[in-house]
């Protein structure tokens, strides 16, 4: 009988774990510029079409599990551009990582990599970036949004929600433990990602670039240009450019592409799983990473590995 | 057929073939594909198909040695080795209205009259190449040349999802609701990605796709048994 295969003890075990445990809400009283769940990203799907998504820099998200010792797929906020205001239902902890921004909790100013003790209906206000372009913030247990595809990260078309808005409400588990107050913590100052060289590999279609146009590419620093997203970060300045469009490829995050009128852009996380532009780099996992901290009108330079 | 190989970084691999369209290509990726799932698949983390290219990431770090003995097994693969026996899936299009938003265009520029374009349209067997640009988006071949048509200069800002299209030498459906600069020759009623099924496409690689006219009242009855799930999609 089907019953057998869960004897009492079992069960039991079982309701007093889940008793410990409440589900709450964080109110969003701001929804902030580009706010999104993200965790490492969506898997095995790429076959359908499927993007990867997941944290932009997933080196701060992983910080961030780390730090409150969570399981490395943990889902977090993930907080572009401003800063929105919450409101906690119940007791947790969190921390954040990633760019240096204003963060007050209930009014008072916390660090990055502090880990902030929340109690009943505490505030979180994220007020203005100072650098970098992505804050993540990092909740004991993870956040508890509904899995699309074997993944919490946010994309349109695949799961419920694409972009946060005012009004929303994001579900996590409460646990009732007591934590002292942390005083030391790692510091993040963000002077990981300040470094203007980008690692990358040779693309594909590299070789087929003249001798002159590859120590170009490798010579100049290029700016980091507004037309930005997490799909794709394009990159200011003329690449003079000859080659033809390829045959439909697979691309991913990180492939730096050539399009027809020159222009350089690198692929994120949210990007096609194929593109029909001349690949001309692959940037390394921690490049990517690096790269997508950078603000508008900072200058990268490529280096090949 | 010449294939090469390049390593991307230490864990991504691309096999290329000729710059070109063909069956025999999709028909070698294929073989590939399960070869390396069937021998490597605990340490192959995905494996991407263009028109001419694979592409595979392991979970590992590959040497060349242990490079050149996959790839020398690859390239000695048989043909024949594989049946794959494609299906044949029929696709309820409706291609009047404002689900054909273009048609009229389209086909006066080809001059063509609207039946001439959706005779040509409908009498084909598309081959799914794969899947790109959106989730469930199909790469499919063989458009009729006298249909090839340049994208539009402006994107539209919204094509509804089921728009049955065509954009340079290609046909495709969009999946979801997206901007796009193909001509909206027709509307499918049928969902072709749904991201709640474990396979969350109708269609596999190397299948071939056809679509059959239907008008505006077969449209509205196929949306409803979908509804209902009474519709049963025609298959051979």
């Amino acid at each position: 009988m089907s019953l057998s295969l869960f004897p009492t003890s079992f069960l039991r075990a079982n309701m007093n774990w889940s008793m410990l445990k409440t589900t709450a809400y964080i109110h969003f009283l701001k929804s902030g510029g580009l706010c999104t769940i993200q965790d490492q990203g969506r898997f095995g799907f790429a076959e359908y079409g499927v993007p990867y998504s997941g944290a932009m820099d997933q080196f701060s998200l992983m910080q961030g599990n780390v730090l409150l010792r969570n399981q490395k797929k943990a889902a977090a906020l993930e907080i572009g551009i401003s800063g929105p205001k919450m409101v906690f239902e119940m007791p947790t902890r969190i921390v954040f990582t990633g760019a240096l921004a204003e963060i007050f909790h209930n009014g008072k100013p916390i660090q990055l990599g502090q880990i902030v003790n929340i109690a009943c209906d505490d505030e979180i206000k994220i007020g203005k970036f100072f650098r970098g372009q992505w804050l993540y913030m990092a909740l004991e247990g993870g956040l508890e949004t509904p899995i699309f595809m074997d993944s919490r990260s946010w994309y349109s078309g695949i799961s419920s929600q694409s972009r946060l808005k005012k009004g929303d409400s994001i579900c996590y588990l409460s646990e009732e433990k007591y934590h002292s107050d942390h005083f030391s913590h790692p510091k993040l100052d963000g002077s990981w990602f300040k470094d203007k060289e980008i690692e990358v590999y040779k693309g594909p279609e590299w070789k087929d670039l003249t001798l002159e146009q590859q120590s170009f590419i490798l010579n100049s620093e290029f700016k980091i240009s507004p037309i930005s997203n997490r799909m794709g970060i394009q990159l200011e300045g003329n690449v003079s450019n000859q080659l033809k469009e390829i045959l439909t490829s697979p691309v991913y995050p990180g492939t730096v592409q050539l399009t027809p009128s020159g222009k350089l852009i690198v692929l994120m996380r949210d990007a096609q799983v194929t593109g029909g532009y001349p690949r001309v780099f692959q940037l390394s996992d921690q490049a990517i990473n690096i790269i997508s901290q950078k603000n508008f009108g900072e200058k990268v330079k490529f280096s090949i590995i | 057929m010449e294939k090469r190989f390049f390593q991307i970084q230490p864990n991504l691999l691309e096999i290329n073939w000729p710059q070109e369209i063909s069956d025999e290509i999709l028909q070698d990726q294929l073989m590939y594909k399960n070869h390396l799932e069937q021998h490597y698949g605990d340490c192959v983390l995905e494996i991407r198909i263009g028109f001419n290219s694979l592409s595979v990431l392991f979970d590992q770090d590959i040497k060349k040695e242990q490079w050149s003995i996959i790839w020398n097994e690859l390239e000695n693969l048989k043909t024949d080795v594989q049946h794959f026996e494609p299906k044949i899936f029929k696709i309820p299009v409706c291609y009047q209205g404002e689900y054909g938003i273009d048609l009229e265009n389209l086909a006066k520029s080809k001059k063509l009259s609207a039946s001439e374009l959706i005779e040509l349209h409908s009498s084909k067997k598309y081959r799914l190449f794969f899947y790109g640009f959106l989730p469930g988006f199909m790469y499919l071949g063989g458009l009729d040349p006298k249909l090839h048509s340049p994208r539009k200069s402006t994107p539209d800002l919204m094509i509804p999802k089921g728009s049955v299209a065509i954009g340079g030498r290609q046909t495709g459906i969009y999946p979801m609701d997206s901007p796009g600069g193909w001509h909206v020759v027709g509307r499918t009623p049928l969902t072709l990605f749904d991201p709640q099924k474990p396979i969350p496409t109708i269609a596999q690689q190397g299948d071939f796709i056809q679509f059959h006219q239907i008008d505006q009242d077969e449209f509205k009855s196929i949306s409803n048994q979908l509804l209902t799930g009474k519709y049963e999609l025609e298959y051979a």
